[in-house]
């Protein structure tokens, strides 16, 4: 049994997109090979042959793992949009029918990869207070604050789920500035060490190096440390697991407190008439 | 979050034989079945005339008794439990069960009708329609505040017992879905289906909240292919009795006898995020049915991307509906065209599964 398994979902993403890239691949080639019928002879018919045959490459890539290889997941994305909006317009420009359409459909199954990503993570995690994204961002920070050689009480994902659930249960103002955060950490804080990928694509270590630059940088990214810090601690070390961990004994299990009353000590009211009585 | 009775590791029975009785009596030996309600009572510390028991079968989803039936849980089966729990003194008894989408297409479904149908014939215990018996309850999660059948929810001791058959929603149904029938809402599709909760949710928030003591599943003639859960051209005759003290365990091990990750099966991943994994042990012959057709992915996949929609969903509950017996007539008289669509759905069900 494995908690956390590839879901049904992802199973079948994974297929769809080795068959996906196996077909843009195949088409980029036949497009060439028929290059009259679709428009695609000069400079940007060629471009857009390219995108396509890589977008099919880096998919391909994608499904051997997209756990594993988020990065390659996220840029075979971007360019399979850029290969269908590139068909599309190229088709409009030239006036060639069948690149429009070659275009539309691969609008068409880009929607479906995406809608396919989302039920991935939705039936993995079936997040309460973050959006998708930001749960995979909150995993990822997980693992990379959380340091403790293997010997973990919880896994990452718990911890996001944790955070999560603990996020969900209550309404603060600040609760907009958790997101606004994430958003933050999860599309610029790699920036900081020159890498245009999302925070959740980086490897642990590329991430580790991104926490460590902000850690001692000045002005908002300074903030950002600490919420991260802060997170992943509340997620970890508030559960009943992270708080064994360390060595914390809850107050009613304490030998000393055995058999205490913990019932709220009550006060009258010092501003009820009568009190000063 | 640990729960006393599914995060435990547990073990599973598989008998099998000839008589379909005598396997269940030695699937009951073999899993101390007895001895464990004997337990329950000396915990309860109530009478044992008082201690009431609800044994929750697979009654509703027949459309008309069969023989040999792959689709609702063996009547003679579940009276022999009975029988053997008559003999141990406990007569508070009853057999419950919920109405439930049929209700979209025929009149008159009331579970005692269906029951009375397969041959219940409610001796030695009472036949309990769990949506004439709504009481509130606050569920927390998806369901929040809902309704919960009165003797489900009072019953000191409660069993599933299940049918083996596959089912397009989670590949298979069994011990954990079999409670989802529980739910007193006839109108599933609405109430336990859609963007906001999940019928795998629903199902089990409802067994947490209601554990069940033991479970046995009916796997003497199982249904498998596309529309398993409703109908079997084909029944397969598996000859096995599960028993386990831990439904959780027990339908994991269904879907490895099916060659399945249960993993995939929707409530068992639900299980497994709730309750955390456990260690099974099985005893008995874990040689794969065959032949089996289980449902592929795809199918499961697109199916649950149609349901999320409430006419959607209820189409197709009313398009696997149209065959039923005649003492239920149709709600409308239009019915038979989902007649037609189901033989159009048969001519293509191949294409929908894969062979073990």
């Amino acid at each position: 049994m494995r908690v956390y398994g590839l879901n049904l979902a992802e199973l079948f993403l994974e297929d769809f997109l080795a068959g996906l890239g196996l077909i843009l691949i195949l088409f980029a080639i036949a497009s060439r090979v028929f290059a009259g019928v679709f428009g695609v002879d000069g400079f940007s018919g060629g471009l857009v042959v390219a995108t396509a045959a890589l977008a099919g490459l880096i998919l391909i890539l994608a499904s051997t793992g997209i756990r594993q290889n988020h990065a390659a997941l996220d840029l075979s994305y971007l360019l399979f949009a850029l290969a269908a909006l590139g068909w599309l317009a190229h088709g409009i420009l030239v006036g060639s029918w069948p690149a429009v359409l070659a275009g539309v459909v691969m609008l068409l199954l880009f929607g479906l990869t995406i809608y396919l990503r989302r039920l991935a993570i939705q039936a993995r995690f079936k997040p309460r207070f973050f959006s998708l994204r930001q749960f995979e961002t909150m995993i990822q920070i997980a693992d990379t604050m959380i340091e403790t050689n293997g010997q973990s009480a919880l896994h990452p994902i718990e911890v996001a789920i944790r955070a999560d659930h603990f996020l969900a249960g209550f309404d603060a103002v600040v609760k907009e500035d958790i997101k606004r955060t994430l958003v933050i950490v999860e599309w610029l804080l790699p920036l900081v060490i020159w890498r245009p990928f999302p925070f959740s694509s980086l490897g642990s270590h590329e991430r580790r190096r991104a926490v460590e630059k902000v850690i001692g940088a000045r002005g908002i990214f300074r903030d950002v440390a600490r919420f991260l810090k802060l997170l992943a601690f509340a997620g970890y070390y508030g559960s009943p697991e992270g708080m064994a961990k360390v060595g914390y004994l809850p107050f009613e299990e304490r030998e000393r407190s055995k058999g205490v009353s913990q019932v709220p000590q009550q006060y009258p009211d010092p501003f009820s008439p009568g009190a000063s009585q | 979050m640990k729960h006393p009775i599914y995060s435990k590791d547990a073990t599973v029975y598989l008998e099998s034989g000839t008589d379909k009785f005598a396997a269940m009596q030695q699937a009951m030996l073999g899993s101390a079945f007895l001895e464990h309600i004997e337990s329950a009572l000396a915990t309860s510390g109530k009478p044992r005339q008082e201690f009431s028991i609800a044994i929750k079968p697979n009654i509703m989803t027949a459309s008309k008794w069969l023989d040999p039936n792959p689709v609702y849980t063996d009547p003679e089966l579940v009276e022999f439990l009975v029988d053997r729990l008559g003999e141990r003194g406990f007569h508070n008894i009853a057999v419950v069960e919920a109405r439930n989408v049929y209700d979209y297409s025929y009149q008159q479904r009331s579970v005692r009708a269906v029951a009375e149908m397969l041959g219940y014939t409610s001796r030695g215990y009472r036949i309990e329609d769990l949506s004439e018996q709504k009481e509130p309850y606050d569920y927390g999660g998806v369901l929040g505040q809902h309704y919960v059948g009165r003797t489900w929810r009072d019953a000191d001791y409660r069993i599933s017992f299940a049918k083996n058959k596959s089912h397009w929603q989670c590949f298979y149904t069994g011990c954990l879905k079999n409670i989802y029938g529980c739910l007193p809402e006839a109108d599933k599709m609405r109430h336990y289906h859609g963007k906001k909760r999940e019928f795998y949710e629903c199902c089990i928030l409802i067994v947490d909240r209601f554990p069940v003591h033991f479970g046995f599943l009916d796997a003497w003639v199982s249904g498998d292919g596309f529309s398993g859960h409703v109908r079997d051209a084909k029944p397969n005759f598996t000859r096995t009795i599960f028993a386990s003290e831990n439904i959780f365990a027990l339908d994991w091990v269904m879907g490895e006898k099916m060659e399945i990750n249960p993993a995939l099966n929707y409530v068992v991943q639900e299980a497994m995020h709730r309750w955390g994994t456990i260690q099974i042990t099985r005893q008995g012959n874990m040689t794969t049915w065959h032949p089996w057709d289980n449902i592929r992915p795809f199918v499961v996949l697109a199916l649950d991307a149609l349901e999320e929609a409430y006419w959607t969903s209820r189409f197709f509950s009313r398009s696997f509906a149209s065959e039923q017996d005649e003492r239920f007539p149709p709600v409308s008289r239009t019915q038979w065209l989902f007649g037609i669509l189901q033989r159009i759905t048969r001519l293509f069900e191949g294409l929908a599964v894969t062979k073990t």
